[in-house]
Parts: C-alpha cells; structure tokens; sequence
C-alpha cells in the first residue's frame, strides 16, 4: 500500500511537470494580445513597430531564447517564486492567495450541499421509482442541468437583486468575510453553483443506487426485517459509495474549470476563476502556469484519495499486490 | 511661407492662435497678461479674443458639499497603476484619481494648467515649461521639481539631453517613449524645463508629450535606473500602490483590490484647491474633490453594471449599450449626457497586392463608397447615436471646412443607381465589366469581396452583412469574414511583410498581409481632432499604421508637413483642409461614422454642462463636480 501510494505520488510530480510543459510551449505558441495592444498603439503614436516590439519583448524577458525562458518558468514552479502577473501587477503568488478565499466561500457549501442532497435526492428516486416524487425530483434535475449557469446567475440577480431586493447586486468585497452580509451576497453564486452539481449528483446516484434496489442481497434483508431506512442507508447507499465516490473530484474539478469562471465573472467575485479566466484571454503566461496548477493539483491528488477511499469503502478492493 | 517668429518669445496664449482654431481663449493670468490676448505676428490681425469658458455655467460653488461616495462599475480591471508600463483606460482612470498631469484641455485651444503653471516657447521649437511651487510628492520625496521631470524623460521616456543626438533604446519598455523619444529636454531653474524640438512644431503643447503627460520622484526611480533594472521598476512596491503621490491629485490612493474594486479618499491638501479663485483655476475647485471617496467597481458581466445602474447604485455609467439607453433613460434617477467621440469607425479597402486589384483605383473606390447607406449603418445598427463621417475629422473638429469635403453615402451622393454607373465608368478599359446586373472579371466570374470583421460585437457582423446588401445592387458579391479578436486581426489582416521580410503595419505598399481581404471593418481610429498631426502615420505612403496600403494622390505627406510646421493659422487649418478633403475624395476607407459616449449619471450628480453643451473635453473639472442633496 504504501509502495502504491509513493508510486502514485510519484506519478504526481511528472504528470504536473507534463502538464506545465505543454500549457508552457501551448502560451509559447499562442498570439500574445498585449503585445498586439502594446505595438498597435506605440505605431499609432509614430513609433516603430520593430522597436516597439523589441522593448515590449525585452521589458517582459521574451527576448530570452525559449529554452531559457522554459527553464526558469520551471525552476520558479519548483521554488515557489512563480514569477509577476503583468496583467494584475502583483506576484502570482499573492495573486492566488488573495483569489481563492472567494471561491472557497461559495464553492465549499456549495459542494457540501450538492454532495449531500444530490445523493439523498438520488437515493430517494431511486427506491420511489416512478413515484410522483421521483418525476419531480428528475425535472428538477434535467432543470438543473439544461440550464446554463451564466444565465441563471443572471436571472437570480435581475430577479432577487433587482426587483426583490433581497440580495446585492454584485459582490462586495469589501464586507467582512464572517458576517451576516457576506453570507447574504454569496447565497446567489452558492445556488447557481449547487444547481449544476447537484443536478448531477442526483442522476448518477439515482442510477447507481437502482443496480442495488432489486439485488438479492436487499432482498435478503428485506426479508430478515430490516427497515426502509437501514436498507438504504446499509444496503443501497454503501456499496453505491464506490462509483459515486468516483464523481465527486469530477464535482470539484466542475466548480473550479467551469461553474466558478462564469459565476464569478456574472456577479463579479474576485475568485480563482475570474483570475484564471483573465489570465488565459489576456495571455499572462506566468499566471496562467500558476492557476492550471490547481486544476491538476486537484485531479491528481483528489484521484488518489478517491482510490484510497475505495479500499475503505469496499474492503474487497486492496493495493497490497500492486 | 509664413513669417517667422524668430528672435522673441511669445507667451502662451499667442500660442493658442497658432493651433488655427480661433475663438479660443488660451491660459489666464499667469503672467501678467490676463487681458490682451494678441495674435502672433504670422497671421497678422492681431486679434483679441474673448474667453468662451463654458465652466462659468458651473461656477457658482453655492450648493456644494463634500461628502458621499462616487462609484462607477468599469467592465476591466487596471492592469497596473505603475503608469510607466500601462496605458489601458482603466489604468489611465485610476492613476488619473491620485494624479493630475501637467495640464489639460477645456476646448480646442483652451488649456487648463495643472501642474505646469505656464510656458513660453521660441520659434515654436524650444518650449519651456514652469512648474507650480506647490506641487508635493509624498514623503521622503519633497517638492516636485524640473530635476524630477528632466530626470524621468531622459532616463525612461527616452528624451535626450543637449549633449546627446542619437535616439535612445526604450531600455525600460516604457509606453511613453513613442512621445519622447525626438525631444530635448534640460533643466533651466528649479521648476522649469526647456524642451528643444528637432523642428518648429507650433502645436506641440497638444502632442502628448506634456498633455496628460508625468513624472516620478528622482529620488524613487534611481536606483533601477542606474541598474537598468526592468523587474525592479516594474515591482517597485510604491509605484505599485501610488504611495508616492503627494498632493498631486484629487485623491489618495487606498486600496485595489483585483478584479474587484479601486479605492481612493479624498486629498485633504489637492494642491489646486490653494489656487482656486485664480483666473485660470475656477472657485469652485477650492473644496474639490466633492466625494469623501472614490470607488470603481470591476464588474466584468454587461447585464449585471446594467442592474446595478438600474438599482441607482452608482453614480457614473460610461456609455451605456446604444440598445439600452432609451430605457434607462426613462428612469427617474438617471440623467444622460452624450459627448461626442474622436474616434471614426471605417470600412478600409485594402489596396495592397492581396486586396481586390480594383481597390487601387480611386473611382471605383468612390463608386463603392456610395452603394453604402451610411445615415442606414448610423441610425438602424447604431440606433441613431453616431454622427455620420466623410473624412478623418468630425464635422466639430475645427480643422473640418465643409467645402473642401466630398459626400458619399448620403442624400444624392448615395443609391446603388449612381454607384453603378461610377463603377462602369471606373472599370471602363479593364478586364471587368457588367453582365447584366452583375460585375464580372475577365473570365465571366462574378467579383466577389471578402469582407473581415473584428470578432467581439455584433454590430460588427451587421456591417458586414448590411455591405454585403448593399454591394449587391451594384452586381458585387460579399463574403463577411469572422477576422477573430483584435490580436488575431492584426496578425492576419494587419500586418505585412514581403520577401519574408520582418512584419509590420507597413512593410512597403507592395507588402501582403498573412491572409487575403478586401474590406476590413472593426478598427476605429482616434482622429486626434485636438492636433491631428499624428494622424499622418495612418495616410501617407510611409506611415506607420497604413496597413492598407494606401497611396495618396494628393500631396499628403507634404501637407502633413506644412500642417505641422505652419507657423500661422491659416496656413495650418488650410493645409489640414486639404488633407481631409483629399482624404474625402480619394476614400482610402470608407469614414463612416464618429460616435458618441451615452454616460449616464446619477440625478443629484450635478456640476456637468448642460445636455446638448457637453463637448469633447469637458471632463477637465471633474473633481469639482457633486452630490446635491436630494
């Protein structure tokens, strides 16, 4: 086991450097729009366009052969000095500090309650199927995942920000993290975000649970007495742990890659994804490496407590041979 | 030729007379000559001209109180305060809270001195500027002095000192160097400065050298100026939180918070407050700014700056989408100012080897030009709010003579009729020709033009679609072309190269563009109707940014020369006439339309002109607008 783990750890480290390398030569290759920007006005003013380009490259160390730019980008990832941000003017390391308590605040409850209802809703249609509850459950959940979050979000603000009032229109950042205020503005994003995950959460616990309302060993303990709930909860919703356990990384890789960078651009939340989102259209390379970070830090990672969590979840799983 | 000037120095406001744009009345009472505004010599009339300052509308302090905040939601985030490396709008506008620059504009030819209390200039070649005596940086920096300026121009912005005469290497990577880099700059006393020009150039004081123009404390720039240290100056920590800007400005930087919000709190020692009630600076500057706090709030998504517009959450909204504005118009608690726009949205005929041969020939561009409705692109895709264009100046711009410019797309100058029968006279003696109701090539095939949009606005799209009708009726077939974002348009459309040679906007008129295009539309140009001098690299053969290819028949380039060492009035506004008639007759472009800013305003924001009297520049005094109580 512990072999498997180092081994998998291990396999952590070259598919992160696989990773940057590509998302490095990917910037390498793309167009830069700042120097577009930079070159077309210093032109316009009557500069010269290979001057322009020639002080925008060496400000910026472009200049520098590719090799050497690469090798410093990488060195930087591994001790920690992840360079400047020219888009935020800040080091990428403070920009991501400063960004991901925002996510955090919406994208944690949001996670937690989607987790939580999405299973129990799933489980619930699943062992009342073609119940009256069970199409009401499924609507809601072909709702939930038909509709875009971009515009959800933008209805949740016209319609309880605008003409209910009951919630601000767009995110405050200057209201303290642990008040009353800030769980008020942040109900919106968490909803949107929750909405699609749970939506999710509930189809595929709904289906993997189904595999197990009619199995033989339910009926078993059906037929020793054992109640609605305890078959459920010890029956069902155990051995249907494993592959939904599966999902839930593939959750939160969902909230951070897609539900956060809309979210967070519609009610304008400082977060990880707005961060992101600007750094890959504005072409900031340094910080573009930074946050493609965390995406794979979490896949990686989060798979191998997910295989992890197999053994304990199912004892019959084991790593010991591998 | 005009007379010279030579052999005496003249005061500013003669000056004035000398951008060609008469009426205007120059700087007041700076030096002792606040009533006899005299013409300079070269024109000879010696004209007095009488102060038309619109601001008296607005002067009555009465009624003013500090207090409130002022918050606007921009769409972009600054990329940076340090204003060595940025020049994005949103990094000019937080910059601008904290610092005034050397002086502005209130009207063609009216300036407003902010940190430059006055200048003199000799034969429009040497200018010298006098800083105030009251001009701070924070601690420990000091007084801001001519050392500080002479400093930062020759050591970042590439200016030359008189013992130098080759051209600096912009080392730094600066924005400003492009407006330096030609200059001589010395220290002549304590707060004044000369700037020696390699030739006369009369409206130098509107090149943007010192017009909106800064510097940084010696003292704070030094070190990586001695090291050449690029990392460092970009890193600088006060560079990068403003700590260092003194009482230079309405308001004191406090707090940036990325893509979220900028914070500044009011000045308590904003140097033109201990000067308001002088001639040049109005009474009512003697409190400003008005607002405890300046806040702008990043919001990326439209809808949502929308609501919080609709909610009465802000007190400023910079053009508001044309589709909206009639019904934020409607509500009670917000009022609309449309200020015109400099900048001209153009259809451009590529004339390069790559563009439709045709496209080369004057008449058959004038025959295209009129088969376009332009009052139809004004007023059905931009619902009414531009002005239609005919040349590269608005009809506001003083230097627009309506005799000198030719009409196309308009009343008689537009109908596919007349476009037609341009067309056949224009092709007459080449391979094309009309089958029926159909332009065709040598071979019979039906000419066919690409028309590249910039990604990014619809409106863009319904241009090209909206071309594609309309060349239609003259027997030409247009395909719209998605040309991407700005970065991909340039490198694709933009640029030119030939030989394989190094790309640039003009690498020679027989230079080609990655991709092939006709018609290129989504790349508005600032006119510079203040001192259009500049605007010469979009429209002579050799110009910097004549990606088109187009070459003048008109003497251009040698009108931009006379325009911009014309020592006299006329001869500057006559020579700039030409220009922007040739321009009118030989359509390089189609101009079709200036637009306008549809900002809106909170109710009780009052000290703005009056709807219909907000010009072009009449944001100078901003910082002494209010909140009235409601």
């Amino acid at each position: 086991m512990k072999w498997y783990i180092a081994r998998r750890l291990a396999w952590t480290v070259v598919a992160t450097f696989i990773i940057l390398s590509l998302t490095f030569g990917l910037m390498a290759a793309s167009p830069d729009p700042q120097a577009a920007s930079y070159v077309a006005q210093q032109v316009q003013e009557g500069g010269d366009f290979e001057e322009a380009q020639e002080s925008y490259e060496r400000a910026r160390g472009l200049d520098q052969p590719l090799w050497e730019r690469y090798k410093n980008y990488m060195i930087g990832m591994v001790t920690l000095d992840w360079g400047w941000s020219e888009t935020r003017s800040q080091p990428v390391t403070e920009a991501i500090l400063e960004a991901w308590p925002y996510s955090v605040m919406y994208a944690t409850p949001a996670l937690i309650i989607s987790t939580v209802l999405g299973v129990a809703i799933g489980l619930y249609s699943a062992t009342h199927r073609n119940s009256l509850e069970d199409y009401a459950a499924s609507a809601f959940a072909f709702f939930g995942i038909s509709i875009p979050d971009f515009w959800f979000g933008i209805l949740m603000i016209l319609i309880f920000g605008v003409w209910l009032g009951w919630i601000p229109i767009y995110y405050h950042s200057d209201v303290p993290w642990f008040s009353l205020q800030n769980v008020q503005q942040l109900i919106a994003p968490t909803l949107v975000v929750t909405l699609s995950s749970i939506a999710s959460e509930m189809r595929f616990s709904r289906a993997t649970a189904l595999e197990y309302v009619n199995a033989e060993f339910v009926k078993t303990a059906k037929a020793k007495g054992a109640d609605s709930w305890r078959r459920v909860t010890r029956h069902i919703f155990r051995p249907a742990l494993v592959p939904l356990s599966t999902i839930l990384v593939g959750d939160i890789l969902n909230i951070v890659l897609v539900s956060s960078y809309l979210v967070e651009v519609v009610f304008g939340i400082p977060g990880l994804g707005q961060l992101s989102y600007k750094a890959i259209i504005q072409q900031d390379v340094a910080l573009v490496l930074a946050t493609v970070l965390i995406p794979t830090f979490i896949a990686i990672v989060g798979n191998l407590f997910q295989d992890l969590a197999y053994t304990v979840l199912d004892p019959r799983i084991s790593y010991g041979e591998r | 030729m005009p007379s010279g000037n030579t052999d005496k120095r003249i005061n500013r406001r003669s000056w004035l007379k000398a951008l060609g744009v008469g009426g205007a009345a120059g700087l007041a009472g700076c030096s002792g000559e606040q009533n006899n505004q005299t013409t300079t010599s070269e024109d000879g009339g010696g004209q007095t001209t009488e102060s038309t300052d619109s601001a008296t509308e607005t002067d009555d302090s009465s009624g003013r109180t500090v207090g409130g905040t002022y918050r606007e939601a921009m769409a972009t985030d600054a990329k940076s305060v340090n204003f060595l490396f940025h020049s994005d709008t949103s990094s000019a506008k937080f910059v601008g809270a904290t610092m005034d620059f050397a002086y502005d504009f209130k009207d063609f030819g009216e300036i407003v001195p902010l940190w430059v209390e006055e200048y003199s200039e000799t034969d429009k070649q040497e200018w010298e500027f006098t800083l105030r005596d009251n001009l701070r940086w924070s601690d420990p920096y000091g007084d801001l002095t001519a050392e500080d300026w002479v400093y930062t121009a020759q050591n970042l912005y590439g200016a030359l000192s008189p013992e130098e005469s080759e051209t600096k290497e912009n080392w730094a990577g600066v924005v400003q160097f492009s407006d330096w880099k030609d200059l001589t700059i010395e220290k002549t006393g304590t707060r004044s400065m000369m700037v020696t020009l390699p030739e006369p150039e009369p409206a130098f004081i509107a090149s943007t050298a010192f017009w909106g123009g800064r510097c940084l404390p010696k003292d704070l720039v030094k070190e990586y100026v001695d090291n050449q240290d690029v990392e460092g100056l970009k890193q600088d920590e006060e560079l990068n939180s403003l700590s260092y800007t003194g009482n230079l400005g309405p308001y004191d930087f406090e707090e940036w918070k990325r893509e979220s919000r900028f914070v500044a709190t009011r000045a308590e020692d904003y140097y033109l407050r201990e000067i308001a009630g002088s001639e040049e600076i109005p009474e009512r500057f003697a409190d400003a700014p008005y607002f405890d706090q300046y806040e702008l709030q990043i919001i990326p998504e439209e809808s949502t700056r929308l609501s919080a517009l609709k909610e009465g959450d802000l007190t400023y909204f910079e053009d508001v989408p044309s589709q909206k504005v009639e019904q934020f118009q409607g509500m009670d608690h917000l009022k609309f100012r449309f200020p015109p726009n400099p900048f001209c949205g153009m259809a451009y005929y590529n004339q390069r080897p790559n563009g439709w041969e045709m496209l080369q020939n004057t008449d058959v561009r004038r025959a295209l030009s009129t088969a376009v409705s332009k009052t139809a692109i004004a007023e059905n895709i931009y619902r009414g709010f531009p002005t239609v264009a005919q040349t590269f100046q608005p009809e506001w711009s003083p230097w627009y003579l309506t005799d000198q410019v030719e009409e196309f797309g308009v009343g008689d100058s537009y109908g596919a009729e007349k476009a037609r029968s341009m067309m056949e006279d224009a092709i007459s003696g080449s391979d094309y020709s009309y089958d029926g109701d159909t332009l065709v090539d040598g071979d019979g095939n039906q000419v066919e033009l690409t028309f590249v949009y910039r990604a990014g606005s619809q409106n863009n799209q319904t241009v090209a679609e909206f071309y594609k009708q309309e060349l239609a009726k003259i027997g030409i077939n247009v395909k719209p072309t998605n040309g991407g974002p700005f970065n991909t348009l340039q490198n694709k459309y933009l640029l030119n190269s030939k030989d394989g040679g190094n790309p640039s906007f003009n690498a020679g008129l027989d230079a080609t563009s990655q991709e092939p295009w006709d018609l290129l539309y989504g790349v508005s140009l600032n006119a510079y109707p203040i001192n259009p001098d500049g605007s010469n690299v979009f429209w002579v053969p050799d110009g910097g940014f004549n990606f088109m290819g187009y070459d003048p028949e008109a003497p251009i380039a040698d009108l931009y020369q006379e325009a911009r060492t014309a020592t006299d009035d006329e001869t500057r506004k006559q020579a700039f006439a030409k220009i922007f008639g040739a321009l009118s007759e030989e359509q390089p472009s189609n101009f079709l339309n200036f637009s306008v800013y549809k900002n809106a305003y909170a109710k009780n924001y009052m000290g703005m002109p009056a709807e219909g009297e907000y010009g072009y520049l009449q944001g100078w005094d901003s910082s002494t607008w209010y909140l009235a109580e409601q």
